[in-house]
């Protein structure tokens, strides 16, 4: 980890006894314990077979380790297809994101105008718009404009560059020394090229926490695909998930088999990130 | 007409094209043109027409037809929609409030670069990763009352535990402690927030003798309250649209003790093709909770303090 936390021991109260430190850990463990616990619970289960699974009282570890839950799951509905339908949607959805909140926070970072400042006051009230306030007009306007059914209405919006990161990107362009874009400026290179070929490579780790944040958005979201997607074939994971159990109402070790498929994707790209998710929104103590 | 006017005119003409921007300004509206359209076209629009609705009745492809507030007049006098609110209250309530407690305290034992230190955050982030609808599933097999893990560890000190989702008293605990699996975010955005805290302010007051609590109370916590007011009224926002769990796992019961605002909302417009009387929950909730940030502000927004605001 390479995070610019603050180290424990710079201060001079920590650094008395090792004693009161082994305590710390020790209560940091615990207090872990019941985030890991259900994650532990679900890869057991799932690698269980269907006799271990159903017994009362269960046991703890599966005995010998199995793949039939997962077979069993694949031969009843198309896994890969899932799976492939839910990265195209959040490969989109983040490249989406990534560039329009970055054009439109590097803007509102660097580019002084009139109007500026209100418009800002209504990126950051629209942060505070609950989802359910729209969620049935835009119903209404993607099925007129006949998008229901297809992954338009899951990416289109993303091209408009949600509030929220649009506000980190404008956080981390501020902390930058402004005299950067300037002297791009001055080269002669206009808003646009500054921002793509100077701002964006600066903002790598902003770029990685957002890209974080809209792939586990995208590929978790469960409403979006539940109103816009018809046809099982262009099911997402998560969809085609909670539809699974809904079918197969019997039959939990498929289930849970499947759950634990859908979510190595987020586990492997959050194990991959976490290390820049931190810095990333550390952004000059949220100032406005 | 002089040649002077004629040269005034032009000038004019030139400073209007352009609705009279410099050019510097021109790229400004230029770069958030997409966030202004998506503005207009997926935030104010639908807005305005969820206010509209709220007025209407309509299950098409039926024609629109207005009703004045009799959709409100409904609403009042719905014992599902007092229900439901009463829900959201008890589930906004149960999350909120220990959630951040929570994410407080984790960030505060899990920061710094002890060893071990990424697993165990790594340990609590994860779950927020994790779909709503897969963390419904292993809850919801946790939970089990024949199967689960819980009632089996419950078993083992002599414990016969509930029937947990099946039971009208425990089916909303035990979403508030699936809502509350997920503080994870909260403790990334602590972690970030307690990296800003200037190390130099920590130090002077170490030197001039303040202990740990004095540190925290004086010097760290003043500094996490943007972050905590930014926190509450956000997972306040996320609390009243709670779907995923109560849809998938209880269908809002048993006895309606899960049934939340979203779902109720959602089975109106969605399951029962009633667009206006949906339209006039969603502009309820958004009432509650524009009504709770504007508390939010009056009771904490003084306590706030910014570190080096520059505008």
């Amino acid at each position: 980890m390479n995070e610019p936390s603050l180290p424990a021991r710079a201060l001079p109260a920590n650094r008395h006894k090792t004693g009161g430190r082994l305590i710390l850990a020790m209560v940091a463990i615990l207090a872990v314990v019941p985030f890991a616990v259900p994650f532990l619970w679900l890869v057991a289960s799932a690698l269980k077979p269907i006799g271990q699974f159903y017994a009362a009282p269960p046991t703890l570890l599966p005995d010998p380790p199995s793949l039939e839950n997962l077979a069993g799951a694949v031969a009843l509905v198309d896994v890969p297809r899932l799976l492939a339908n839910s990265t195209l949607i959040a490969g989109l959805s983040v490249g989406a994101t990534v560039l329009s909140a970055s054009l439109v926070g590097f803007a509102f970072a660097t580019l002084p105008a009139r109007g500026r400042r209100p418009l800002f006051g209504i990126l950051i009230v629209t942060i505070l718009v609950p989802p359910s306030a729209t969620l049935i007009p835009q119903f209404i306007l993607f099925s007129r404009l006949g998008w229901v059914g297809s992954y338009l209405p899951l990416i289109v919006p993303h091209l408009c560059g949600s509030a929220f990161f649009v506000f980190l990107f404008r956080q981390w362009f501020l902390n930058q020394p402004p005299h950067l874009f300037e002297t791009a400026e001055l080269d002669g290179a206009n808003p646009l090229q500054a921002w793509w070929h100077i701002a964006l490579p600066l903002a790598r780790p902003a770029v990685a926490a957002v890209a974080v944040f809209a792939f586990v958005g995208s590929w978790n979201d469960f409403l979006g695909p539940l109103l816009y997607l018809r046809e099982p074939e262009s099911f997402t994971i998560s969809l085609g998930l909670a539809a699974f159990q809904g079918t197969y109402v019997g039959q939990l070790h498929y289930t849970l088999a499947l759950s634990l498929v859908a979510l190595i994707p987020v586990v492997a790209v959050f194990a991959v990130a976490q290390r820049w998710l931190v810095p990333g929104i550390a952004t000059g103590g949220w100032r406005g | 007409m002089s040649v002077a006017s004629l040269g005034r005119q032009a000038a004019t003409r030139r400073r209007t094209r352009g609705l009279g921007l410099r050019p510097r300004e021109r790229w400004f509206y230029l770069l958030i043109a997409p966030w202004l359209i998506g503005l207009v076209v997926f935030q104010a629009a639908p807005i305005a027409g969820a206010a509209g609705l709220a007025f209407a009745e309509w299950a098409p492809p039926l024609p629109i037809e207005w009703v004045g507030t009799s959709n409100f007049e409904a609403m009042v006098r719905d014992d599902q929609f007092w229900q439901a609110l009463g829900n959201t209250l008890v589930y906004g309530v149960g999350t909120v409030i220990p959630g951040l407690a929570l994410g407080l305290g984790l960030a505060l034992l899990l920061r710094g670069r002890r060893r071990g230190g990424s697993i165990l955050r790594g340990a609590v982030f994860l779950p927020a990763v994790v779909s709503g609808v897969a963390t419904a599933l292993v809850w919801g097999w946790i939970l089990n009352p024949r199967f689960g893990l819980l009632n089996a560890a419950l078993g083992l000190v002599g414990i016969d535990g509930p029937a947990w989702l099946h039971d009208p008293a425990w089916a909303m605990p035990a979403l508030i402690v699936m809502g509350l699996w997920n503080v994870g975010v909260n403790v990334i955005v602590y972690l970030a927030a307690l990296n800003g805290v200037p190390r130099e302010l920590q130090e002077a007051a170490a030197l001039d003798g303040a202990g740990r609590a004095a540190r925290f109370r004086h010097v760290v916590w003043p500094a996490l309250t943007p972050v905590t007011f930014y926190l509450a009224i956000v997972n306040a926002i996320g609390a009243f649209q709670v779907f995923t769990p109560t849809y998938l796992l209880t269908s809002g019961g048993p006895d309606g003790s899960t049934l939340t605002l979203a779902l109720y909302t959602y089975q109106n417009a969605f399951a029962y093709g009633r667009l206006g009387y949906a339209s006039a929950l969603a502009i309820a909730v958004v009432v509650a909770l524009a009504a709770l940030v504007v508390i939010q502000f009056r009771f904490a927004g003084r306590r706030v303090v910014y570190l080096g605001a520059d505008g």
